[in-house]
């Protein structure tokens, strides 16, 4: 007899890692980028996470992400240059002072592709068991997940009857008329998400849902590929920590500005 | 099993009862139907047999309710949920999770069942409804049939002793209505009771004892099936024998036979070559198999042509490419033997989608045909048009508090504001009763008879019956 | 003795939370989620009318949200789901989500001393504080990231301020369709504690 237990688990490696340690794992190389200065260890943390994210060999969907990825760091740099050219003090910055930022969100962008992409949205319910969240958050995330493939096809539907109705709803139009353009989004998509809640709440009180202590999982131990997983991202975290300061040219120019600055400022 | 003794209800902040003085009795294994007009009382009443009310639905409640054998109020709301299990019209809005398997699984999850258990309890019912080739497919790639069947089994793994269904059929196609009647008698062969609330009769001859007609909160009538036969004008009743020999004509002609003539034609002063012609369209969504290939099809002018079919085989698909919401790959298209594309086509017809609420957007009836009449650039004459669309008393109503026969005729009515050539209807009667179904019916008949192009996507042979010159039957092939 | 016993009550009332409202909620994460995201891919992310337009919407839906679930503890309750829904789909927004729970805990505070979430001003007072420290707190991390090029931090703090215009405006036009709904019959007007 076929096992109907929850869940098909993802194939690629990182699927099969427990939600808990991706979570903790993020979270650490989130915390940990924040007091890392060290362009050579930013590249290097950029390097393994790109590594770990074309792993897992979602080629297209990752390359559409960093094109648009890329796209708003190359708007950032046009708008900060133009700061730069308006306000003097901002002028004098050197190459590695205006890529550090974007070294240090590298890192943080394939680790969230990464656990993004090795989750299955179809099969998150099984994700969030394993978070063993309590009921009132668990429910609502529940609800939340189930709807959310349900709305986007609304919104598309919604279009479509403005569409057809000869409404036209465009940037333009919610400049002349913002009122009634935001009237237009927000009442039919309002009234659709309180009646569907009316009908779904009927449906989960007939099945007892939400009431009791909710599902009885047995203790889910983490294996070895966790704790690999865990070691690895240490390991490399300890790395960067101690990779030296790379590129002593860059070093000089970038000590020279802060120099300059010290003395103008005295 | 179940007793109604002078039942009341009355809803909170209602002044006037959605029930008065109730009397009924269904006894084990027996299934009863009850039937009215659109808020005769049938749903509050699914909610009394459910325990929602006074449990979910607060308000007042009056005379004796006894479910297997002892008072409802002595019942624990969650026991109750194990006596009696819902089914209702739209399966997706019982649907907690994504995937069938997790689906499945919920409600005895939150019963605290062991995984064991919970694959003791959902094997037979898995095996029974064929569910076992779908437990890792998503939710909403099911066709309605598939979904029905899902949450049916949801509910039969918790045993119920009682199955209740409301409008169980609206959104079935023919061949799952047949599937859902049998697995109906055999439930009761093997001793369920049913209480079934439908408007569409037609399938229920052979599986109901009883049958109870309400009318504003009362049971007007109570008797044998044939009883509908009888008060079927008086109540406004839908079809009780004819759509079924309709059925079967409809899965004869499935398999891809050429379109026939279906009902009686009406003498119309048109032209013959008039109407939308769709000259070798092909057609396919990205990475995904194409869907029309080399199609040609004429749609007749002052003619309504319905377009049924399985679902998925691209009825839908083909109405957004004629409205011009979509762009076929090859392939043109002509409206009265002009050739026609793009944005002129969005401009010449309308497209009434099932789903009301995402059609209408302003603060009461008369600003939504207002502004209706304003996009399409068409004068209006609010008073003729809310008198023969039967609106004339919600002039000053939100749009969405309106019923939801209300909101169909509303959305129709903004739709021929714009005196479309092409009139594209999807499941224009799903849950209407037969008064509101032969009124909208005829208002598309008008619309027709103005030279408009009228297509209905729809599986309700009755509304054929009632107004369709062609059908048009649309098969997956190859 | 009494005052305990009261405010254990008070307690063991803000975690008793009722199926219906816990599934409105997860219902409105998901079509917030939803709208802000698709506004964001058509119109652009930096562009300033659709980021006031999502911002404008976003806080409408909350307030319409808070006038259905009137309760103290919603907004800390919508903050959670809406950082666990970021993670599992996009794998983001768990570094913020200690001081966003935080933040919204004491924007509940704030309301519930406004009068509680029954009233209009305490809903209002509510999300305005919330809306404004979560901002605060995000660029606390956006300068802890790009402080080495302060341009590019002036410039995120542009348009969180763009932003944070369309929630002032959200406010408004949400009390606006609260109004127009209560007329409707779709929102009761019940006033409930805590």
């Amino acid at each position: 007899m076929r096992d109907v237990s929850n869940s098909k688990a993802s194939s690629s490696w990182m699927g099969q890692l427990d939600i808990r340690v991706k979570v903790v794992g993020l979270f650490t190389v989130s915390m940990m980028l924040i007091f890392i200065k060290n362009p050579v260890a930013l590249l290097f943390l950029g390097a393994c996470s790109s590594a770990c994210l074309l792993s897992l060999k979602k080629y297209r969907v990752t390359f559409t992400i960093y094109a648009l990825v890329l796209f708003g760091w190359v708007c950032s740099l046009g708008f900060s240059w133009l700061l730069e050219q308006l306000v003097s003090s901002m002028k004098e910055q050197s190459l590695v002072q205006t890529v550090t930022p974007f070294l240090r969100m590298w890192p943080l962008t394939n680790m969230g592709l990464a656990v993004s992409l090795s989750m299955e949205v179809g099969h998150s319910l099984g994700v969030l068991k394993k978070l063993r969240l309590p009921r009132i958050i668990y429910l609502p995330v529940m609800v939340a997940l189930r709807f959310i493939p349900g709305f986007m096809n609304d919104v598309k539907q919604l279009r479509d009857c403005l569409r057809i109705r000869g409404i036209p709803v465009s940037i333009p139009q919610l400049v002349v008329h913002p009122l009634r353009t935001i009237r237009l989004l927000f009442v039919p998509l309002v009234i659709r998400a309180l009646r569907l809640a009316d009908e779904l709440a009927v449906a989960a009180e007939l099945k007892r849902v939400g009431y009791g202590k909710g599902p009885q999982l047995g203790r889910v131990r983490l294996r070895c590929n966790d704790h690999l997983f865990l070691a690895g991202i240490a390991l490399a975290l300890l790395v960067a920590w101690s990779l030296p300061r790379g590129g002593s040219n860059i070093e000089c120019r970038t000590r020279n500005i802060e120099c300059r600055r010290i003395g103008e400022e005295e | 099993m179940i007793d109604f003794k002078n039942v009341s209800y009355t809803y909170p902040y209602q002044s006037v009862p959605a029930l008065r003085n109730i009397n009924l009795h269904v006894g084990r294994g027996e299934a009863l139907l009850l039937t009215g007009a659109s808020g005769c009382g049938k749903s509050t009443v699914g909610r009394i047999v459910n325990g929602l009310i006074p449990e979910h639905f607060a308000g007042t409640l009056s005379g004796q309710v006894l479910i297997d054998g002892k008072e409802l109020r002595d019942h624990a709301f969650h026991d109750m949920t194990q006596i009696v299990g819902s089914l209702f019209q739209d399966p997706e809005q019982q649907f907690l999770s994504t995937t069938v398997n997790d689906e499945l699984r919920t409600a005895l999850e939150w019963r605290g069942l062991s995984a064991k258990e919970i694959d003791e309890a959902l094997h037979p019912v898995i095996d029974r409804l064929g569910l076992r080739s779908k437990l890792d497919d998503s939710l909403f790639t099911l066709s309605e049939g598939e979904k029905q069947k899902v949450v049916l089994a949801s509910v039969l793994a918790l045993k119920p002793r009682v199955l209740m269904l409301d409008e169980p059929t609206a959104n079935l196609d023919p061949i799952a209505v047949t599937e859902l009647c049998k697995l109906l008698r055999e439930l009761k062969r093997d001793g369920m009771t049913l209480v079934i609330f439908d408007h569409r009769l037609y399938w229920l001859e052979s599986l109901v004892d009883h049958v109870g007609i309400l009318e504003d909160g009362q049971l007007a009538e109570h008797g044998d099936f044939q009883t509908l036969e009888k008060h079927r004008d008086r109540f406004g009743l839908r079809a009780v024998r004819g759509g079924m020999s309709n059925i079967e004509q409809g899965i004869s002609n499935v398999e891809g036979n050429p379109p026939r003539p279906f009902g009686t034609p009406p003498k119309r002063g048109i032209s013959p070559s008039l109407g939308f012609q769709v000259s070798s369209i092909s057609f396919a969504y990205p990475r995904k198999a194409p869907l029309f290939e080399e199609l040609s099809l004429h749609f007749p002018a002052g003619k309504i042509t319905a377009l049924c079919g399985t679902n998925g085989c691209g009825k839908t698909t083909l109405a957004r490419l004629m409205i011009g919401l979509e762009k076929p790959k090859e392939g043109a298209f002509q409206l009265n033997e002009e050739s026609i594309a793009g944005r002129d086509l969005l401009k010449t017809s309308s497209l009434v989608l099932q789903n009301t609420e995402l059609q209408l957007y302003m603060r009461s009836v008369e600003e939504e045909l207002t502004s209706a009449a304003r996009a399409a650039g068409t004068p209006l004459d609010v008073n003729e048009i809310l008198e023969s669309f039967q609106l004339s008393n919600t002039r000053n109503r939100h749009p969405q508090s309106l019923s939801g026969g209300q909101r169909q005729r509303l959305v129709i009515a903004c739709a021929l504001l714009k005196n479309p050539k092409l009139l594209i209807l999807d499941e224009p009667t799903s849950g209407l009763d037969g008064r509101n179904m032969r009124l909208l019916a005829g208002q598309i008949r008008e619309a027709a008879e103005r030279g408009a192009v009228v297509i209905l996507i729809t599986h309700d042979h009755e509304l054929m019956n009632e107004c369709c010159d062609l059908v048009l039957n649309c098969a997956i092939t190859g | 003795m009494n005052a305990d016993f009261v405010m254990k009550e008070r307690i063991k009332e803000l975690l008793r939370w009722q199926t219906n409202e816990l599934i409105l909620i997860g219902t409105f994460a998901a079509l917030i989620k939803i709208v802000t995201l698709i506004i964001s891919l058509l119109g652009g992310g930096m562009n300033p009318v659709t980021m006031v337009l999502k911002n404008v919407l976003c806080t409408s839906m909350l307030v319409v949200l808070f006038h259905k679930v009137p309760r103290t503890g919603v907004l800390t309750l919508y903050v959670l789901q809406q950082a666990i829904i970021m993670m599992v789909l996009m794998g983001k927004g768990m570094m913020f989500l200690p001081f966003s729970v935080l933040t919204a805990i004491l924007a509940d505070t704030l309301g519930l001393f406004a009068g509680g979430y029954g009233k209009t001003r305490g809903i209002l007072i509510g999300i305005a504080f919330y809306d404004f420290f979560s901002r605060v707190f995000a660029m606390g991390f956006a300068w802890f990231f790009m402080r080495e090029n302060l341009a590019l931090f002036y410039m995120a703090l542009g348009v969180v301020s763009i932003g944070y215009l369309g929630c002032l405006i959200g406010l408004g036009t949400g009390v606006k369709f609260v109004k127009e709904f209560r007329h409707a019959g779709i929102i009761r007007h019940i006033s409930r504690r805590p």
